[in-house]
């Protein structure tokens, strides 16, 4: 054939391109589905607000799903997904102390609501003095004590060494300490 | 440190943060979002090659002496939500933006240097009822009608062109079947452009929704895809008053003759009307008046009728949707041939339980509004000759909150 008929090679290319893109789908839907609760968590421990995890865990998987050719082939999936969660709950927190977000009357809603926090009771002691720390001092915390990873594998989440970690530890709980965060559940010591 | 301050500590983050139940994992906003950031990162990519390759040319240039080559126009078009832009291309001047920014908006970019967006909204009254209508810019309203029965098909397809403030530029927005996953639409200059159905939930309804900003060519075909399957038709389109037959758009760079700028142009089945409804009715001059309003494909129309002992006439007119006003915005309204009558129509806000129209001879008329598709409305007629001057907007306990004098005049 002498002359090609692109308009059918256009097609047959847009229909492998599909392809590809529903499998990168069904793997990448499997995983995120895998990891969504423990993420949310995560997220809820970086940020104090369930609703803000919810959306720093959906940012953070939709940057691993943009660059999921990359995050599939990474040694540890989970560490770099990690990684980019506590990147990006950073970056939240940098940009909340200067933007204000304004709001169409229209997309008010037609009548006054409940606070959502009242749905899932009021914020713990321990989480509003998480808040209180600096963002990589809250996320030490987080990762350390919660996710239980050693100080090597929160180094490598944070881009930091491991004497960083450890001093960073030490300071947030010290810092811990002085709040009644800590207070009432170690015996011997109270509120005061 | 001490072990137990950690002992401690692990414990009330594990009491803390695993009571925590999350939600289900929402993968396929998951994906919408990745798309446009993958998308947004290939146009920033292409538009700083693009940008080296002119600094490259004014470089040589300079070397050699001659004038610097034109370099091409940076494009960062991009397909909404495609996960590549490299294979979309659209004219100079029309930008489709790879990251709707989300919420309600599914499709936005720039056009002719001014940036727009379509979005949802509710075009009915806030509390009183819910009507979803795709919006250019939170105007020029085009109703939503519940989602059919269509797994992985083209649903519905609007075209606005030559809109005011948009001339020269046209916008299509289509509802398709959930298992719609990518949209190709060739343009009649032979460039094309590939976007993503969005999802998102309005008035209680799950829809699928994509746009794009078009070129004054007009658009020659869309076609659907389900996964790497054709999922539709390949649908012939002929949007574009501006590109029709005797249509001075193409040609002249003059806006084509619409009958009424604003308003959606539907390909494939009309939609139904969604609402209508008697907004007025009296006597004057002897003569019997009643305007009614309808809103659907055309818009929001109105039309008047009068009744003479003998005669009989009547006028319609169609303008764009737009959201319910804080005051009231009536618009003059013709009974045609009948010539004794003038007329108002329009939609009032939904805090107002009565409306005082004062009239230019000094009289005064209580107006109670009509609710029509959840929409505050209400019309008067006056005789030939007076004016009217002033509306006077009481909310349910009798209180005057808004007085409006700037009514146009009719007849």
């Amino acid at each position: 054939m002498l002359v090609r008929d692109v308009t059918q090679e256009a097609a047959i290319l847009d229909a492998r391109t599909d392809a590809v893109d529903t499998t990168r789908q069904e793997e990448f839907g499997q995983f995120m589905a895998a990891r969504w609760p423990s993420l949310v968590r995560l997220a809820y421990g970086l940020t104090g607000d369930r609703w803000v995890a919810e959306d720093v865990a959906q940012a953070a998987l939709a940057s691993a799903y943009a660059a999921w050719w990359r995050v599939r082939r990474a040694e540890d999936p989970d560490a770099y997904v990690r990684r980019i969660l506590v990147n990006t709950s950073n970056r939240r927190f940098r940009r909340r102390r200067v933007t204000e977000h304004a709001r169409e009357p229209a997309e008010l809603p037609d009548r006054a609501v409940a606070d959502p926090s009242d749905l899932i009771g009021q914020r713990s002691v321990l989480l509003s003095a998480l808040r209180e720390l600096p963002g990589r001092q809250r996320a030490i915390v987080v990762l350390r004590y919660w996710e239980d990873l050693s100080d090597a594998q929160v180094a490598a989440a944070l881009g930091c060494t491991e004497g960083t970690v450890r001093s960073q530890a030490s300071r947030a709980l010290a810092k811990l300490r002085g709040s009644a965060a800590l207070a009432d559940g170690v015996p011997g010591r109270g509120a005061a | 440190m001490s072990t137990l301050d950690e002992q401690v500590l692990s414990q009330r983050l594990h009491e803390d943060l695993d009571a925590l139940a999350a939600p289900p994992a929402p993968v396929g906003p998951v994906l919408h979002r990745g798309r446009s950031i993958r998308a947004r990162r290939w146009a920033a990519a292409a538009s700083g090659l693009m940008a080296g390759a002119a600094a490259v040319a004014i470089v040589v240039s300079a070397q050699t002496g001659g004038p610097a080559a034109r370099p091409a126009a940076a494009r960062t078009e991009a397909a909404s939500s495609s996960p590549d832009p490299a294979r979309t291309s659209s004219p100079p001047r029309i930008l489709n933006s790879a990251s709707p920014p989300g919420g309600t908006v599914f499709a936005a970019g720039a056009a002719g240097g001014a940036a727009w967006q379509l979005s949802v909204r509710n075009i009915a009254d806030r509390g009183s009822s819910c009507l979803p209508a795709v919006m250019l810019d939170g105007t020029d309203g085009d109703l939503l009608s519940a989602p059919a029965n269509v797994a992985n098909g083209i649903i519905s397809t609007a075209f606005l062109d030559n809109a005011p403030g948009h001339l020269g530029f046209g916008y299509a927005a289509l509802q398709v079947g959930p298992a719609v996953t990518r949209l190709t639409a060739t343009f009649r200059d032979g460039t094309t452009l590939t976007a993503h159905p969005v999802p998102l939930r309005a008035c209680g309804q799950q829809l699928h929704l994509a746009g794009f900003a078009y070129p004054a060519s007009g658009v020659a075909q869309i076609t659907a895809y389900s996964g790497g399957q054709l999922a539709s038709t390949a649908r012939e389109t002929v949007p574009a008053s501006m590109s029709g037959p005797g249509s001075a758009g193409s040609a002249t760079g003059q806006p084509a003759l619409r009958l009424v700028p604003g308003v959606w142009e539907h390909t494939g089945a009309t939609p139904a009307a969604v609402a209508s409804g008697v907004i007025g009715s009296g006597q004057v001059s002897g003569g019997r008046w009643r305007v009614s309003v309808t809103l659907g494909a055309a818009g929001e129309c109105f039309a008047g009728s009068s009744f003479g002992a003998s005669s009989y006439s009547s006028g319609s007119a169609c303008q764009p949707i737009g959201l319910p006003p804080a005051t009231a915005v009536l618009r003059p309204l013709e009974f045609a041939a009948q010539t004794r009558l003038a007329g108002y129509g329009g939609l009032v806000s939904p805090r107002a339980a009565t409306v005082m129209a004062t009239l230019s001879s000094g009289t005064t008329e209580r107006i109670t509004p009509v609710t029509v598709g959840g929409r505050h409305y209400l019309a008067l007629a006056l005789p030939s000759g007076t004016t009217l001057t002033r509306l006077t907007l009481d909310d349910a306990s009798g209180h005057a909150f808004a007085t409006v004098t700037s009514v146009p005049p009719s007849g």
